[in-house]
């Protein structure tokens, strides 16, 4: 019994034991999984693939109870770690350097394979801590490993162990180097949609920049067109305001591309699409003046601007063009014109250039009269000398009044050309202007019975600061123009008014802009055309026969007229009469009465000096003062002059001096009398009218003026009473 | 929430010691077991600092404490070290209190260093051969594979702790925080496996004699619903050591500290009181 139960006993212990074992086994099956189980879930979480070979080694360590766990990279026989574990140390990849031999790394090629300790494998651990008994190796590769190697090192000498979890060692690894491979993958794809996010992002917020540029552009070019519109509009407005013709036309075909409103009124219409040439000058082709080959440069590009004036055909007004090729809005090249109206600055110009050649000629005229007179003063004074003869014969007489009626002829022809040379202002008195018209006009019109004369004065009265005498000579010059162009009678219409002239208006006739008095003069007459206008006042110019007129008529009128600051103009058209329109400055002073004189010979006995360069004014003058009683000395040079009176002074009475002597001249002569004898008497005398110089004289206290030629009576009368006051 | 209660540090022969020290009165030193650190004394503290200078340690490789692998874990090495510890803190003599491992680590103190030991308390404790002599071996039993395993997953560790708690409710996360905070890194997880595996039950065996022999009053504390350490290991002490009580707490599992810390704190009293 004892027997049986000790066999069931061993029976059973050794069911036991095979159970222990089976459960032994299984047990390490189920280990086996977890251990896959573990590490694939460990392996999941993770991000970094050396943290999954680190973690992989660690698990398998763990739970295989394997002390030493290494991950390598080989390249020949040199291991290079990539992780290790080792559960007796803290040391990071401790063990190395391992190196395999050649032979095991041929080994590698074929797949997983255990060694031993010796000369296939090189490592380095304390041995008290660590000492391997069997390695397993399990190669692979991977997208970043071409040739790794896990290692793993027990230091148990049963070899069976490895055996048996070779192809478990082997699973995990794959599963690890498949995680790290995906991980590598994952982190590469995850890279290249970072980079593609990237781009796109990158590309998106381009195109958004782009098209925040493009409604940008489109908000900024609505407002420049808003801009343009307005500036448009703003620019035609302007266009159309300025007083001056602006057109733009086809360089080719000369179509009219635009016209602005100026234009359009002067020229009578819009003509936009017609040519220019026909709309503007009334051509059938291109104008022979077309600057339009001038406009480009050699390049065809719109060059110089080209300025020219001339009359317009259609308008007959004078413009000055500036003409201009510029880009049109539509691309190509286009002429465009500027025009200035200056037909009246023209007119101006003209009646400028008139001046300036009235004055050349005057002071051409003034030197010939002023010999002529010399020369007239000459026979004046024989014909005088003659006349007072009383022992010559009464058939003389009529010879004598002749001479002196010719004389006469010749000293009003010397006169007018003094007027016209504007040889100064002989007596300049505050007068009557309305008075001395009346006064001129009734004696000219007692004669001339077929002329009807009207007269509109301004009330009050205009006075005007001028020589009498000089201003009588124009009305008459007027008067008688007037009278020559109504042949068969006709009628004179006078006034006066008072104007003001302003700037533009004085300008043109180089006098002050003020307060003036307007002498207008009209006739019924035949009128005159433009080219007689333009020249009537030019010296020598008349369309009358040669009988009737020298030509200085309107000349010396003009001439005096300027000389007394004032301006004439003249209006007039065929058939339509003229009308001569005078300005004067007006004068605020009252006008004085003119005294009438009667015309004797003073006599006397007294000393007189009389000085002249030309003998023949020395003979005549001398001649004429013996004969009125006086002793006469004479001086052909202010130097002898001067000789003389320092000689003789005490003696002499009365200095005749002449103005106008070479080298010493009169001035110089009156200077020196002045320091000599200052209260001795002076009478300046000269060819020339009383300006300037004599003037000067004359202020500085000499005594009287006489202008060459003089009569007898004249000079008497002057010398009496120069010597009556002194 | 997870406090760590050794919040002091001392050098003991290259090893950096965590440990604390709190309460008035004779000095008692707590040592805990495998897989557990000073945390879990948490729950007895209060019942027992008013009385004693109590002393908590996280022996190296645990806790707060270095985990150099260059040294063996042994129950021998971890007596020695505390003794240069306690010498270093100057305690004279204490009350010894070892739970688990520690407990084995009290057995051998306690038959080197008597003098230094007013008595000794072992809770749930390792003795003699319940465990594997070679560590290769011990590494591959089921109950250190199990541990191995709770290195690496937290569920393992959870169900290792719950098999040692006679009151489940106890398991609560901040009790699996604690349990897993020295299993979080590297370093944590290998100084568990060279604690394991520095286990040797020779270092017990070779003082069975002199623990027979034993003058020191040893108070013997049993959770009777342990499933890790049969309840012969208490009996054949209570039945070998000399001066002896032995106390079973059926409510009470392997971490006893959490299903019955009041009672095993009123048990020491007693006991240290001579009652």
């Amino acid at each position: 019994m004892f027997e049986k139960l000790k066999k069931k006993i061993g029976v059973l212990e050794h069911k036991v034991r095979v159970l222990e074992e089976e459960n032994a086994q299984l047990a390490e099956r189920a280990e086996d999984s977890l251990l896959l189980g573990l590490v694939s879930e460990n392996i999941q979480n993770l991000s970094s693939g050396t943290e999954i070979i680190e973690n992989t080694l660690e698990r398998i360590s763990i739970l295989k109870t394997i002390p030493y766990a290494t991950c390598a990279e080989y390249n020949g026989t040199t291991l290079k770690p990539i992780a290790t574990y080792a559960a007796f140390s803290e040391e990071e990849h401790t063990g190395y350097p391992i190196e395999l031999t050649p032979a095991i790394t041929r080994e590698l090629e074929y797949g997983p394979t255990i060694i031993h300790p010796g000369n296939d494998i090189q490592y380095r651990f304390n041995k008290e801590n660590f000492a391997p008994q069997q390695i397993a190796l399990i190669p692979f590769n991977s997208q970043t490993v071409a040739h790794g190697v896990f290692l793993f090192m027990d230091s148990a000498p049963e070899e069976f162990r490895f055996r048996q979890i070779l192809m478990l060692l082997n699973q995990v690894v794959e599963m690890a180097i498949a995680k790290h491979d995906n991980l590598y993958l994952l982190s590469a794809l995850t890279r290249s949609k970072n980079e593609l996010e990237s781009r796109v992002l990158q590309r998106t917020r381009e195109l958004a920049r782009t098209n925040e540029l493009l409604e940008n552009e489109i908000d900024e070019r609505k407002g420049s067109e808003r801009v343009l519109k307005e500036t448009h509009q703003t620019f035609l407005k302007v266009l159309n305001s300025i007083d001056a013709t602006v057109y733009v036309a086809d360089m080719d075909n000369h179509e009219i591309l635009f016209m602005n409103k100026y234009m359009i009124d002067r020229f009578g219409g819009n003509f936009t699409g017609e040519r220019c040439f026909k709309a503007f000058r009334g051509e059938d082709r291109p104008c022979g003046i077309c600057t339009n080959k001038r406009l480009l440069d050699k390049d065809g590009d719109p060059g110089e601007v080209v300025i020219w004036q001339g009359e317009n055909p259609k308008t007959g007004e004078t413009y000055i063009n500036y003409d201009r090729a510029v880009k049109w809005i539509d691309g190509r090249i286009v002429r465009l014109q500027i025009a200035t109206d200056i037909t009246q600055l023209k007119e101006m110009e003209q009646q400028l250039h008139q001046s300036q050649k009235f004055e050349a000629i005057g002071t051409l005229a003034g030197g010939v009269a002023h010999d002529f007179n010399n020369l007239l003063m000459g026979i004046q004074g024989r014909v005088s000398l003659m006349s007072m003869d009383t022992e010559q014969p009464p058939s003389n007489n009529e010879h004598i009044e002749a001479l002196e009626d010719y004389v006469r002829s010749a000293t009003d022809l010397t006169r007018q050309l003094l007027g016209f040379a504007r040889g100064g202002k002989y007596e300049v008195k505050p007068t009557d202007i309305n008075d001395l018209i009346r006064k001129s006009v009734n004696m000219f019109g007692r004669t001339k019975k077929e002329l009807k004369i009207h007269v509109k004065f301004h009330k009050p009265a205009p006075v005007v600061k001028v020589d009498r005498s000089q201003i009588e000579q124009v009305m008459i010059n007027l008067y008688v123009n007037a009278w020559q162009a109504m042949p068969l009678g006709g009628d004179l219409y006078l006034e006066t008014r008072i104007t003001t002239v302003d700037s533009t208006q004085a300008g043109p006739h180089q006098v002050n802009p003020g307060h003036y008095v307007n002498i207008i003069v009209t006739d019924t007459g035949t009128g005159m055309e433009a080219e007689t206008r333009q020249r009537i006042f030019d010296p020598f110019f008349t369309t009358k026969e040669k009988e009737r007129g020298t030509g200085l008529g309107l000349a010396s009128t003009y001439g005096i007229i300027k000389n007394h600051d004032g301006f004439i103009t003249v209006t007039s058209e065929i058939g339509q009469g003229a009308s001569f329109n005078i300005h004067l400055p007006l004068s605020d002073t009252k006008a004085r009465r003119e005294a009438q004189k009667a015309e004797t010979y003073l006599r006397g006995s007294e000393t007189i000096l009389l000085v002249d360069d030309e003998q023949m004014i020395l003979d005549v003058g001398q001649g004429m003062m013996e004969k009125l009683g006086y002793r006469v000395l004479a001086a052909k040079s202010g130097k002898q002059a001067v000789a003389q009176i320092e000689q003789d002074g005490d003696e002499i009475d009365l200095v005749i001096l002449d103005l106008v002597m070479p080298g010493m001249d009169g001035g110089m002569v009156f200077s020196r009398i002045r320091e000599l004898y200052p209260q001795m008497a002076v009478l300046l005398s000269s060819g020339y009218a009383i300006d300037g110089q004599a003037a000067e004289i004359m202020q500085s206290g000499c005594n009287g003026f006489i202008q060459k030629p003089f009569s007898v009576a004249t000079l008497s009368e002057k010398v009496r009473h120069i010597l009556d006051e002194t | 929430m997870m406090e760590h209660l050794t919040t002091s540090h001392c050098d003991i022969e290259g090893h950096q010691f965590a440990y604390f020290v709190r309460g008035q009165g004779e000095p008692l030193l707590l040592v805990h077991g495998i897989s557990t650190y000073s945390f879990i004394w948490r729950k007895v503290l209060p019942f027992l600092e008013d009385r004693y200078q109590l002393i908590g340690v996280d022996l190296v490789g645990c806790g707060l404490s270095s985990k150099n692998l260059d040294q063996p874990y042994s129950i021998k090495r971890h007596a020695h070290l505390l003794q240069k510890f306690l010498q270093k803190l100057e305690i004279g003599k204490f009350h010894f209190v070892g739970h688990d491992v520690g407990g084995g680590i009290g057995q051998i103190f306690a038959v080197n260093y008597p003098d230094m030991l007013f008595d000794l308390v072992v809770i749930n404790s390792v003795a003699y051969d319940f465990w594997p002599v070679q560590p290769i071996i011990a590494m591959r039993t089921p109950i250190v594979r199990q541990l191995a395993m709770a290195t690496l997953d937290m569920g393992a560790l959870r169900m290792i702790v719950r098999r040692g708690l006679y009151h489940k409710e106890n398991l609560t996360p901040e009790l699996m925080e604690y349990f897993w905070a020295q299993m979080k890194s590297r370093e944590g997880r290998k100084a568990f496996l060279h604690f394991a595996a520095s286990l040797n039950n020779q270092d017990l065996l070779e003082i069975t004699d002199q623990l027979h022999r034993l003058e020191l009053p040893v108070l013997i504390i049993r959770g009777d619903a342990d499933p890790y350490l049969s309840g012969a290991i208490a009996g054949k002490l209570a039945r070998n050591i000399p001066n002896n009580t032995l106390i079973k707490i059926p409510t009470g599992s392997h971490f006893i500290q959490e299903d019955e810390p009041q009672q095993i704190a009123a048990a020491m009293v007693d006991f240290f009181a001579g009652k």
